[in-house]
């Protein structure tokens, strides 16, 4: 099983939310270039689901996106948003938004608008 | 350091057949062996004001908690089991396997309660077992 940055980065890309890794989307960083990209990152998530003889993940990630139209950049977030809501066998069993709605979290240093959405993943 | 075992060693055996193989049930989370005793009320005026009493039937039963798993062989056991209200046979040890050092408890007994969860927007999806024994206990060591 991937890591679950891979998997949501490729499952972003198989959507078409973006085309590459490395080239649009990213894991982890915000990169100084393009201007419009998509970066996830792993928030930890739930307590693993604990028996004796198995301990199942339960991870979250989020997904930044990064751009200097903030238009652009909230109407992206917004359908990253509803995509992912709640889908079963998209990602491992189910994902689900971790928040009712994207947050607008102000500009970087170089003026680009930064917007977030989460998800919790079973 | 403590001698404490840890929960994580326990198991639970599920066979059709007094001598089969037995299964483990898959994914436990919670294992428990209640044993009651039902006394026999003696008391008597000789008793000057307390209560007296002997032994009588005991009784014992088995709660477990597991994440439902479709294909676990000791769930296909004990969901028959359910359904047909036939004998099953079960083994619940604080360690070791019914053939490598088994610690424990086992008998005959019958699924006299189950639990399933199979939807939910906050857990996974479990099963609660109450199994009662039909007949002695035995002490596995």
């Amino acid at each position: 099983m991937a890591d679950i940055v891979t998997e949501m980065m490729d499952s972003l890309i198989s959507v078409g939310f973006a085309t590459v890794k490395g080239t649009d989307i990213f894991p982890l960083r915000i990169q100084p270039a393009p201007d419009e990209q998509l970066v996830v990152i792993p928030t930890g998530g739930q307590l693993p689901i604990l028996t004796v003889d198995s301990a199942t993940d339960q991870p979250g990630v989020q997904v930044y996106i990064i751009g200097s139209d903030l238009s652009t950049v909230w109407t992206k977030a917004n359908s990253i948003h509803s995509y992912y809501s709640n889908r079963k066998d998209t990602i491992r069993q189910a994902i689900w938004a971790a928040r009712s709605s994207p947050i607008y979290l102000g500009k970087l240093e170089d003026g680009r608008h930064k917007v977030v959405v989460e998800f919790k993943i079973f | 350091m403590t001698d404490a075992i840890s929960g994580m060693k326990g198991s639970f055996w599920i066979c059709a057949t007094a001598d089969g193989l037995y299964e483990k049930l898959a994914e436990v989370s919670e294992l428990r062996l209640k044993l009651s005793g039902k006394p026999i009320d003696t008391s008597n005026v000789d008793d000057e004001g307390w209560g007296s009493e002997i032994a009588g039937a005991r009784t014992w039963e088995i709660g477990a908690k597991n994440n439902l798993i479709l294909s676990d062989s000791a769930y296909a056991i004990i969901e028959g089991a359910m359904i047909s209200g036939e004998d099953i046979f079960v083994k619940a040890l604080s360690e070791g396997t019914p053939t490598v050092g088994a610690k424990g408890f086992g008998g005959k007994a019958t699924v006299q309660g189950a639990d399933l969860l199979l939807a939910s927007t906050t857990a996974q999806q479990s099963a609660s077992w109450t199994i009662k024994g039909r007949g002695a206990l035995s002490k596995l060591s």
